[in-house]
């Protein structure tokens, strides 16, 4: 593996970036924005989530397109947290602080992910209990589930979101320092929108 | 007499302990590190009166642009025969690079950067056994990017900074990658394009950057190390498109 890894290092890199925007990414807006209608009540909530319920070959695109991509990313992910040896604290530049943030976002989204997974999609298929507005309702009555979201929500925005510079980077499409300076600010933008319709979603289930 | 105190972090050989020692220095109006430790050499006595054996350490030009006496002053690296004492806070502490060996003392083996360049063919090869006549001429503005490039000094503040470097990571650093720019940037080294992108796509290439972007807030030379990744990862992007479809 870590043979295999060395020579294929370029290829894995590139698929992992590629995977952490399309279609990780572009799901994860997807995902936040649908949450929203839960501001405009239960029942337009519902009606929604059943549509998304009722599409055919669901299954596969859920593991074609969410599963399966975003454990490549995690996992390799994680890989490549081995060689990352933090000095943000001695070097105090806002790129470097990104830097580390990105990879400690990634780590609790990967926690948050993980736990969102398990309780709304793989043990309420267990159980086969219903997925609706009541569902999330109820468990975010807990303070500490709630709280847990908010963190939760955050750190996957910024990880997506500061990715998504990181990204034009990796792939050199900003290049100078000026482009490289207005992704970020274009990317900031970005992440503060997400972030308001992410938490105001889960705002519209207390 | 007035004095300054520096902290020296000493280690006598590769595999030994580090310790620190303190030192008192005579002040000298405009003196630079260099010249306290110069001083200290001259009578290796420590700040509570022992005696020691004198500091070891490495300097070649005393004007940044050789890279040699680089090390890390207060927690920052850099070059010390820049870095001048009366803009130092003190006690001035005073430190080896900590990505290189050990040699002694503020003694680096900086090795690990000269092979870097040979490990993506930073040369133009020319060589042959006739007169290839004169190469093609190169544009203007290719000359100046070139030109700031073509300043570094090999001294390892870019992957000494790097937090992407280190014993667990086979990276080569920012240095390499921007020789690999320079090199492909001119018009004879052109001709070599493909291979030194080959060479800095496999293991510890130019994918294990994780775009801290520290290597260029303290480049002593302010090389565009960023801008030169940046342009990179679009040639190679390129590079490996072309593999593909052309494969
Ligand atoms: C919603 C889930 C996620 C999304 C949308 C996402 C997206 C992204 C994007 C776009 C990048 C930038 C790629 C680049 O630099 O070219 C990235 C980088 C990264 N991600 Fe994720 N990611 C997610 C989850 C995770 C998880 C669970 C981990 C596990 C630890 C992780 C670890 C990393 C690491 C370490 C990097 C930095 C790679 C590097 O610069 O070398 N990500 N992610
Ligand atoms: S790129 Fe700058 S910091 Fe890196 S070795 Fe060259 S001169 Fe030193």
């Amino acid at each position: 593996m870590r043979e295999w890894l060395k020579k294929n290092n370029f290829l894995v890199r590139k698929i992992h970036s590629l995977l952490g925007i399309f279609p990780v990414g572009v799901f994860l807006t997807e995902h936040l924005i649908t949450n929203s209608f839960a501001t405009f009540g239960p029942e337009v909530y519902n009606e929604k989530i059943e549509w998304i319920q009722s599409m055919p070959y669901l299954f596969a695109l859920e593991v074609g397109f969410i599963f399966v991509p975003l454990l490549f990313h995690a996992l390799f992910g994680f890989v490549f947290l081995w060689a990352w040896k933090d000095n943000s604290s001695r070097y105090r530049y806002a790129r470097n602080w990104l830097y580390t943030l990105q990879r400690v976002t990634g780590i609790i989204a990967f926690v948050f992910i993980g736990y969102h997974v398990w309780e709304f999609r793989i043990e309420t298929a267990l159980n086969g209990k219903p997925v609706d507005f009541e569902l999330v309702a109820n468990e975010m009555v807990n303070i500490r589930a709630f709280l847990f979201y908010i963190v939760g929500i955050s750190a996957t925005v910024f990880h997506f979101t500061n990715g998504i510079w990181s990204f034009l980077v990796h792939w050199g499409i900003t290049v100078g320092p000026k482009s490289q300076r207005i992704a970020g600010y274009v990317c900031a933008g970005l992440g503060v929108a997400l972030l308001y319709i992410g938490l105001d979603a889960l705002w519209a289930f207390r | 007499m007035k004095t300054v105190h520096f902290k020296i972090k000493r280690q006598l050989d590769k595999n030994s302990r580090p310790f620190w020692e303190d030192f008192e220095v005579p002040y000298r109006p405009g003196m630079n590190v260099i010249i306290a430790l110069l001083d200290i050499a001259k009578n290796p006595v420590t700040k509570s009166g022992k005696k020691t054996t004198s500091i070891a350490w490495d300097c070649n030009c005393l004007e940044e642009v050789c890279g040699a006496c680089t090390m890390v002053i207060n927690g920052k690296v850099r070059q010390s025969c820049s870095a001048l004492v009366d803009q130092l806070e003190k006690p001035i502490r005073l430190e080896p690079m900590s990505k290189f060996p050990v040699v002694r003392d503020l003694k680096v083996d900086r090795q690990f950067m000269f092979d870097a360049l040979k490990r993506v063919k930073a040369w133009i090869p020319i060589d042959g056994t006739y007169d290839l006549g004169p190469g093609p001429k190169m544009s203007d503005q290719d000359q100046q990017t070139g030109y700031k490039l073509s300043q570094c000094m090999t001294c390892g503040c870019c992957v000494e900074v790097c937090p992407q470097f280190n014993d667990r990571s086979e990276f080569i650093g920012a240095a390499a990658l921007s020789q690999v720019r320079l090199f492909n940037l001119h018009p004879t080294g052109k001709m070599q394009k493909e291979e030194r992108l080959a060479a800095i796509m496999g293991e510890g290439g130019i994918e294990d950057c994780g775009n801290s972007q520290n290597c260029v807030k303290v480049c002593p030379k302010e090389i565009p190390l960023t801008t030169s990744i940046a342009d990179l990862n679009r040639d190679t992007t390129l590079f490996a498109l072309k593999k593909i479809f052309q494969g």
